[in-house]
């Protein structure tokens, strides 16, 4: 037999209300209760194969017997989680080799699966390669009531399923916490914010790259003419990019065509090309109705297309031009 | 016969005058009856707060505390506890208390002291060897486990952060014992504060004598034919109807710091909300929802509501509910019933005999092992309130009823000791309900009377041919003790 611990944790939302604010040292908050909902126990009741294995257990009769529609409708509507600010719930399962209860399920991933041999190499199979939802048909649940709560709660419309959805209904009072989650989360922003610094070191590593990526986003969130900024005022805004933008400034420090879209945007300022307000879509500027693509890469593709070079030449003539005469 | 006339004909006219009777044919020559149906009833029984409070006199005035204030305060006081709330072990050892050595645990609260026995989830005792001390939110406790089996430790499982301790007696040797100390609870004031409704109802011309073809009958059991008291019954109906809405429904609005957001955009002035009986129920955690009843969610929820009541008056709990509500409630009992093989005859079933029988007897009350007695009571708030109304044109209809109308509502309108009703209504002193008239040339109606004093020729305040009836009113709902009253939702989105 082998054990694997998930432990998850119901949380409840701690969001009050100016009434709950200004009461809370008299009126203190009691327990909340996650209690039925149409939604949890239609899709867990339609579960064939998990009701099998989970409830005759939590309701003492056996799977089929003339009660157990009324108790199983029973059991769902009577079952309420209390969360005292938290409830910690072991989600996790127990592999047997020879569970009599899931030996159909378990011989047909032996069958197919020739490395499975022992309570630990199944464990491990299986926590490696089956979605949690259907791990029940290989593993028991090590706390069946647990197991039953965390599958009510992940169904539950009172129920985020992680932190980030928590402010997405005002119906949400509770969040699944899990400390491997949590983790991963805080692996997941610290890579981004190593990406993030390495990307702003490469672009600010040169005076060129720097201005050819506030040119290039200028065609985003449009700078004026980026020439006319400061040093100090391009650190500051590609620390903003950096800020409201981390994907763009990351894939513009390796992108090869930046230079070329900062010629683009430079054309746009000056009314050789035209963009269409409100979108990134680029047209001729003395011919608003030939556009060059709907978004940047399509008019990279164009300028990069040997059949319209003509037509580039003709722009980068007409930039040469008019920065000479400005030059006059 | 009855004949059903523009029925659900709303005209949202700022002023009634004759021809808004004209427009929706009230007036008109000819008729098969005067009488009127009314397709959802009188409506009158869809006020249930409105109804229970004033019915009891539960109306409490109170003055404001200074200008523009409308927070008002209760006295409450909580219930002496014997338990202490467990944070962590704070002595690094997978068996703490092994050997008998002692051992530290961290504690959220103060309430164990020096001496007193500490209760483990699981059962173990121990003593606490000094009077904790404080280590930032937290107290650390020195104890010793109260036995003389040397094997003995207290298993990990008893400190995971947020577990009920039991603490009890402090124990001494016979001689050189130091004093400890104790603990109590002392009484606080609870906050909620009142808002205001204004309602007008705006006439024009010669409507105050305008006759009607058909004729209107009152829950006094008067009819007329006049179209002002009509006009009036459906203008004193909307109100009660709103202001119960807002009774059940509102927010308290003042942040901590005493601001109000929410602010009129004419005068500038801050407009208060105070807290209804969702959200005061809702705050103490009393809430939970369903789909299908069962009697054991009714038992647990009563249980709790009585392990909260201190009072010895004689408990009033009622749960209100809709047509929903009712058959959940019956369908509950019949399952638990059916559940345990007590198989009802057919004959209870029946209830009349002849030549023709009838089916249909159902559980409206339930006794708990306890012998608390459970009284559902209808109440047309949840089949026709707002929200029931929203439900039915929003398609959140569950056999044939409205999603809002299963909801139930467990309300204690208990008498406290203290006297006084658990649930009242409360409204500023002086501006409970002020009702003054607005008077143009438009004549005056005799239903205007109690506000205007009769039929009376005052000074007109306009000259144009108007008037109209103003009411002020100040309001809101209080109840004392929140946690003797529960709500239960009907949660049947897919």
């Amino acid at each position: 037999m082998k054990e694997v611990n998930r432990e998850v944790e119901l949380r409840v939302r701690q969001k009050e209300t100016e009434f709950q604010k200004v009461n809370s040292s008299h009126l203190p908050r009691g327990p909340e209760r996650l209690g039925e909902s149409k939604r949890s126990t239609s899709i867990l009741k339609s579960n064939g194969k998990l009701m099998e294995l989970l409830m005759p257990e939590l309701l003492g009769i056996t799977y089929g017997s003339p009660s157990w529609e009324s108790r199983l409708t029973q059991y769902f509507g009577a079952l309420t989680a209390y969360v005292d600010n938290t409830k910690k719930l072991e989600t996790g399962h127990r592999y047997t080799l020879n569970d009599p209860e899931r030996q159909k399920y378990i011989d047909e991933l032996v069958k197919n699966n020739k490395s499975i041999t022992s309570d630990e190499t199944l464990a491990d199979y299986v926590e490696s390669n089956i979605n949690y939802d259907q791990r029940f048909l290989y593993g028991t649940p090590i706390n069946k009531l647990d197991y039953l709560h965390y599958r009510v709660a992940l169904e539950h419309g009172h129920v985020a399923n992680n932190v980030e959805d928590v402010d997405s209904s005002n119906k949400i009072r509770f969040y699944l916490y899990t400390e491997q989650e949590r983790k991963e989360k805080v692996k997941r922003e610290a890579e981004v914010k190593r990406a993030i610094i390495k990307a702003q070191s490469k672009l600010m590593a040169s005076d060129e790259l720097l201005a050819n990526a506030i040119w290039a986003y200028s065609l985003i969130n449009p700078k004026g003419n980026v020439d006319l900024l400061s040093e100090d005022e391009l650190t500051l805004e590609i620390e903003r990019i950096a800020k409201n933008d981390p994907k763009w400034l990351i894939d513009a420090s390796t992108d090869k065509d930046l230079e070329l879209k900062a010629k683009v945007s430079k054309y746009v300022l000056k009314g050789i090309l035209y963009q269409l307000p409100g979108s990134e879509t680029i047209a001729d500027g003395s011919n608003k109705d030939e556009i060059l693509g709907n978004d940047i890469d399509a008019v990279i593709t164009f300028f990069k297309n040997s059949d319209n070079s003509q037509k580039v030449n003709a722009y980068e003539m007409k930039y040469k031009n008019l920065l000479s005469k400005n030059k006059k | 016969m009855k004949i059903i006339k523009q029925a659900v004909n709303y005209d949202t006219d700022y002023y009634v005058d004759e021809n808004t009777l004209y427009r929706n044919e009230l007036v008109s020559p000819i008729e098969i009856t005067q009488a009127i149906t009314y397709l959802w009833g009188m409506q009158s029984k869809a006020t249930p707060l409105l109804n229970y409070t004033l019915g009891q006199n539960g109306v409490t005035s109170k003055k404001p505390k200074m200008l523009n204030e409308t927070t008002y305060t209760w006295k409450v006081m909580g219930r002496m506890e014997l338990i202490t709330t467990v944070d962590s072990v704070g002595t690094s050892s997978t068996k703490p208390g092994l050997g008998g050595t002692s051992f530290d645990i961290l504690f959220r609260d103060g309430m164990a002291h020096a001496y007193y026995t500490l209760y483990s989830p699981s059962g173990y005792k121990m003593r606490v060897n000094y009077e904790p001390s404080r280590e930032g939110q937290l107290w650390r406790a020195n104890v010793t486990l109260m036995t003389n089996d040397t094997t003995a430790y207290v298993p990990l499982g008893d400190f995971v952060s947020g577990l009920a301790w039991g603490y009890g007696v402090p124990t001494i040797a016979r001689s050189k014992s130091d004093g400890t100390a104790s603990n109590r609870v002392t009484p606080g004031e609870a906050t909620n504060q009142f808002g205001f409704y204004r309602f007008s109802d705006n006439i024009a011309g010669n409507m105050a004598n305008q006759v009607t073809e058909v004729e209107f009958s009152f829950d006094n059991g008067t009819t007329s034919k006049l179209w002002m008291p009509e006009e009036m019954r459906q203008f004193e109906w909307q109100n009660s109807q709103m202001i119960e809405h807002d009774l059940w429904t509102s927010e308290y609005n003042r942040t901590e710091d005493g601001r109000i957001t929410l602010v009129d955009d004419e005068t500038g002035e801050p407009i208060p909300k105070g807290a209804g009986v969702y959200e005061t129920v809702k705050s103490v955690g009393n809430y939970d929802t369903y789909y299908n009843l069962t009697v054991e969610k009714m038992d647990s929820i009563v249980s709790y509501l009585y392990d909260h009541r201190t009072d010895d008056t004689p408990g009033e709990i009622i749960l209100y509910t809709g047509a929903g509500g009712m058959r959940m409630f019956n369908d509950a009992v019949m399952r638990e019933a059916n559940a345990n093989q007590f198989f009802t005859p057919l004959g209870s079933e029946v209830i009349s005999g002849g030549d023709h029988l009838k089916y249909g007897a159902y559980f409206r009350q339930y006794k708990t092992v306890s012998d608390v007695l459970l009284t559902v009571q209808e109440t047309d708030y949840f089949n026709h309130g707002t929200e029931a109304q929203q439900d039915r044109r929003n398609g959140r209809v569950y056999k044939g009823h409205p999603f809002y109308s299963y909801n139930m509502m467990i309300l204690d309108h208990s008498m406290s000791d203290a006297g006084g009703r658990n649930i009242e209504l409360v409204a500023e002193e002086g501006r409970e309900k002020l009702v003054k008239i607005y008077e143009g040339m438009s004549q005056i109606p005799a239903v205007w009377g109690p506000a205007a004093g009769g039929n009376m020729i005052g000074h007109a305040a306009t000259k144009k041919d108007i008037a109209s009836y103003e009411i002020i009113q100040s309001g809101g709902i209080n109840i004392k003790n929140p946690y003797t009253s529960f709500f239960l939702e009907f949660d049947g989105v897919n």
